[in-house]
């Protein structure tokens, strides 16, 4: 690996119109990459992970111009290739070559193996097919498969074999970056260690820079130097990666890690459970995108909660803006929160729930405890609730609105160095921030 | 001990093609217990799916078929009611001890009670009330297994778009679901599928009863799948590679609620998955499969703790981010319409000596001191079984093959062997 970067990424941002009407009037936007920093070197391999949605993909194939970046720098070796024309960008892709998930797309089941490959080669002008042959043998041997391979034909490789000959068609024409997007994810594991093996071992072979994006963790760990962990957009961590699974700085990044089930019984139910769905792209949540899921979203202050008990009123706070609660649903599935007594039967023998009783259905299908133990905090949520159920939506919104903002939804937080030594993104780490920016409390 | 509620008795799946016969499964055996978690695992090819397709025969047939071998559901509840429905097809074991008059293509060794036609086996009768037997749902006939499948045997899959209507709102499908199997009137319905919403993690669950499919995410899609299926308050769940689609901190949200739920209602779950995280976050036990056969089984601490055949051990081994060196197993899945003699797995295992590849497969070991059976020579008389409990990998630098492969160690030569990777197995 070398100090010179080969390529540098600087404010990339891939927005979709979201359009209406026979004018297609732009009615929103969908942010699939929404600012992102990173840079690659000669040799490295940079990781980007994250769950479906989070721009991942985005990232890779805009900053190859395989779709046009709505704004920002790709630097490669100092040159910016987003004011390249398309002769320039040609030159440029046989630098910089992609691997996708499934490698049976991207070969014409009528080709031959040696067709495939030799392709890139002809294109750039190696006219002598003995020489081409060559050159295909040889790569396919470098990639784990017999120089007699040459002259089957797709469908007589195994899905493993085919990523192995999609490598050789990008080696073939000699780049300095290899994008692999998801690369093993179709393979079953066995499979999947021979390939991150063999690129392991080109990449160091042929000094490559690699950007490997996946979703999978355990992958990254296996072939990425350095990660950089993506939400909704936007890199919340970059770190080396070793340090990034023992000591990861950001909430997301830490429940990432949490979630995935290890291969140890012994370690069952310690997994961290994120709450709800990751919200959509087009409208991503104020402040810091991850507060409306984050464990670790910060309290205001003046009440001691319990945090996860904070969470859940959050939870409710962030349901009751959108509108009033689904109290059918109290009805139906919580009526037994408060026990017996707040059952009454009405005039037609149907039972109805007191309002009592519905406010307790509600904190239960909120896990929030019948009783928060900050006395405050409990006087707050309690008149809420009340005038929730008193038909009373807009005071009782209106109340958790005032009383329980986190700071989190309002200031956004910026990817800066953290006292472990790298970047990530959350308030929890920039004290300062915090303290200039919450409002006083009164 | 109570009999378990479902045994898969030396089931053999197979699909005709033009190429041949596939034996997508070639003889396993598999218990669930009531309340139990078990979970199959294996490689695409290894035919843990179609195990779990057999079942409830699921799959199509043909192509598919069950030439040999025999599902058993004992549910008393079951039999006594499709007992009263098929009189004709009801087997006494009591009233008749003669072995049974075995079809033709029945094995000997495989004493079935009754003829093709008998699918009520019963056991035990105390008067006139049957009291220990079982449905054999290899024979049984579909509008038997109609009533099961979606009654007693819930199935939730991978892709939860395919299992349900897009053009029906999904309170809709699940108070038709509820209404299958009860005499609910219609506002009643209409209050359990609320109920089951909210029981699965659906917000606003009653807002949301008039939403279609399309409105959810694929997370909540599988809750109401999930929800749909709890609609009949199965005995047992059949999960086949449910939370693979999803993302992790979803997966782990799933999880989190069939463990519950399970809890809550006491159901078994059968859990296929290619993951072995998943197998240790949720199974009590633990079958793995490779090829058609099942190579180890076992209590989960006891097959982490210990695994005890090469293949699982290698399994483990493979998986990426772990820390340390990844294994590479070498070579290729054998082929599934010739498969070799003797184990399996022979043609890919460091320890493999000359027994290994002759015969069938070998018989289940118990291993000692453990709740667990393996598949492989190395338990049986005469050998030592320490050989086989070693790293996968070192055993594999040991013995550096003399085959003409590359396959040395961990540089290994890969998937490359000549046989291309069939996925007659799994689909
Ligand atoms: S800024 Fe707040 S919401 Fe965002 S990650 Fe940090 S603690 Fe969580
Ligand atoms: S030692 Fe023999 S029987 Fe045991 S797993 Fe290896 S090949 Fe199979």
């Amino acid at each position: 690996m070398s100090a010179r970067t080969l390529l540098e990424v600087k404010g990339l941002k891939k927005h979709y119109p979201i359009t209406q009407g026979v004018l297609k009037k732009e009615v929103g936007r969908v942010r699939a990459v929404d600012g992102v920093d990173f840079s690659v070197s000669p040799g490295e391999t940079l990781g980007i992970v994250g769950e479906s949605g989070c721009g991942k993909s985005t990232v890779a194939t805009s900053l190859l111009r395989l779709e046009e970046p709505t704004a920002g720098d790709v630097l490669f070796e100092g040159e910016d290739i987003t004011t390249y024309d398309k002769a320039e960008l040609k030159r440029f892709r046989r630098r910089a070559q992609m691997i996708f998930q499934d490698p049976t797309a991207s070969f014409d089941p009528r080709m031959s193996i040696g067709e495939s490959v030799g392709e890139p080669l002809l294109i750039h002008g190696i006219s002598d097919r003995n020489r081409r042959r060559e050159i295909v043998k040889d790569l396919l041997e470098r990639v784990g498969l017999s120089a007699d391979d040459i002259d089957r034909y797709p469908h007589e490789f195994s899905g493993g074999q085919k990523q192995r000959v999609a490598l050789a068609r990008a080696l073939v024409v000699n780049p300095e970056l290899i994008v692999a997007d998801e690369p093993v994810s179709a393979l079953d594991v066995s499979i999947q260690a021979d390939i991150l093996s063999l690129m392991n071992d080109i990449q160091a072979e042929f000094d490559l820079a690699m950007l490997f994006i996946s979703h999978n963790l355990g992958v990254i760990r296996e072939v990425c130097d350095r990660v950089a962990v993506m939400y909704l957009g936007e890199i919340v961590e970059i770190a080396p990666t070793e340090e990034l699974f023992s000591n990861p700085q950001h909430p997301y990044t830490r429940a990432l890690l949490g979630s995935i089930p290890q291969p140890d019984p012994r370690q069952r139910g310690e997994s961290i459970t994120l709450s709800g769905d990751v919200p959509s792209p087009s409208n991503p949540p104020a402040g810091c995108r991850f507060h409306t899921r984050c464990p670790d979203v910060i309290p205001p202050e003046g009440y001691e909660f319990e945090q996860r008990h904070w969470r859940s009123v959050q939870d409710l706070r962030q349901r009751m803006r959108k509108g009033p609660l689904d109290l059918e649903t109290v009805r139906t599935a919580h009526s037994d929160a408060a026990g017996d007594g707040h059952v009454q039967t009405a005039e037609d023998g149907q039972s109805v729930l007191d309002d009592e009783g519905l406010k307790a259905g509600i904190r239960e299908e909120f896990d929030i405890p019948q009783r928060l133990s900050d006395d405050e905090a409990e006087d707050v949520l309690d008149r809420a609730l009340t005038a929730e159920v008193s038909d009373d939506h807009e005071s009782g919104r209106d109340l958790l609105d005032e009383e329980f903002q986190t700071p989190c939804e309002q200031t956004a937080p910026e990817l800066r160095e953290t006292s472990a030594g790298w970047e990530a993104a959350c308030l929890l780490h920039d004290e300062q921030r915090q303290r200039v920016e919450q409002p006083a409390d009164d | 001990m109570s009999d378990p509620l479902i045994s898969v008795k030396n089931l053999h799946t197979q699909f005709h093609t033009d190429d041949g016969t596939v034996r997508a499964v070639d003889g396993i055996d598999v218990d669930v217990s009531r309340g139990e978690t078990v979970c199959i695992v294996g490689e695409s090819g290894s035919g843990k799916t179609v195990t779990s397709e057999s079942i409830t025969k699921i799959l199509q047939m043909p192509p598919g078929d069950i030439p040999i071998g025999e599902v058993q559901f004992r549910d008393v509840e079951s039999v006594r009611e499709l007992a009263d429905q098929f009189p004709k097809r009801v087997f006494d074991v009591h009233e008749d001890d003669a072995p049974g008059t075995a079809g033709t293509d029945v094995p000997p060794e495989e004493d079935r009670p009754g003829d093709e036609k008998h699918f009520v086996i019963v056991e035990e009768r105390s008067g006139d009330r049957i009291s220990r037997g079982y449905i054999d749902m290899v024979r049984a006939p579909d509008n038997a297994l109609r009533k099961i499948r979606g009654g007693d045997i819930a199935h939730i899959f991978q892709n939860p778009q395919s299992a349900l209507n897009p053009v029906y709102t999904v309170g809709w499908q699940i108070v038709e679901a509820v209404q299958l199997h009860s005499d609910d009137d219609d506002e009643a319905a209409r209050e359990r599928a609320i109920d089951l919403l909210d029981r699965v993690g659906i917000p606003d669950a009653a807002a949301r009863f008039d939403d279609y499919p399309h409105e959810f995410s694929g997370g909540m899609k599988q809750r109401v799948i999930i929800a749909m299926a709890l609609a009949s308050n199965p005995d047992v769940l059949i999960a086949d590679e449910p939370t693979t689609a999803l993302d992790v901190t979803i997966q782990a949200q799933i999880l989190d609620l069939l463990a519950e739920i399970q809890e809550d209602l006491g159901m078994a779950i059968l859990f296929i998955t290619h993951d072995l995280g998943v197998v240790a976050e949720i199974a009590d036990r633990v079958v793995v499969m490779y090829a058609g056969k099942v190579m180890e089984s076992g209590e989960v601490f006891d097959l982490f703790e210990s695994p005890a055949h090469p293949y699982t051990r290698a399994l483990l081994e493979c998986l990426p981010g772990r820390g340390g060196d990844m294994v590479s197993i070498g070579g290729s899945l054998p082929s599934v319409t010739n498969p070799p003699d003797g184990c399996r797995f022979a043609p890919r295992c460091p320890h493999a000596v000359d027994d290994c590849f002759t015969g069938d497969q070998p018989p289940m070991y118990s291993v000692e001191g453990a709740d667990q059976e393996v598949s492989c020579v190395f338990y049986g008389d005469g050998y030592d079984e320490s050989v086989v409990q070693t790293e996968f990998a070192a055993a594999q630098n040991r013995t550096a093959r003399t085959d003409g492969g590359r396959t040395t160690g961990r540089r290994a030569g890969t998937d490359t062997d000549e046989s291309v990777r069939s996925d007659g197995g799994d689909r």
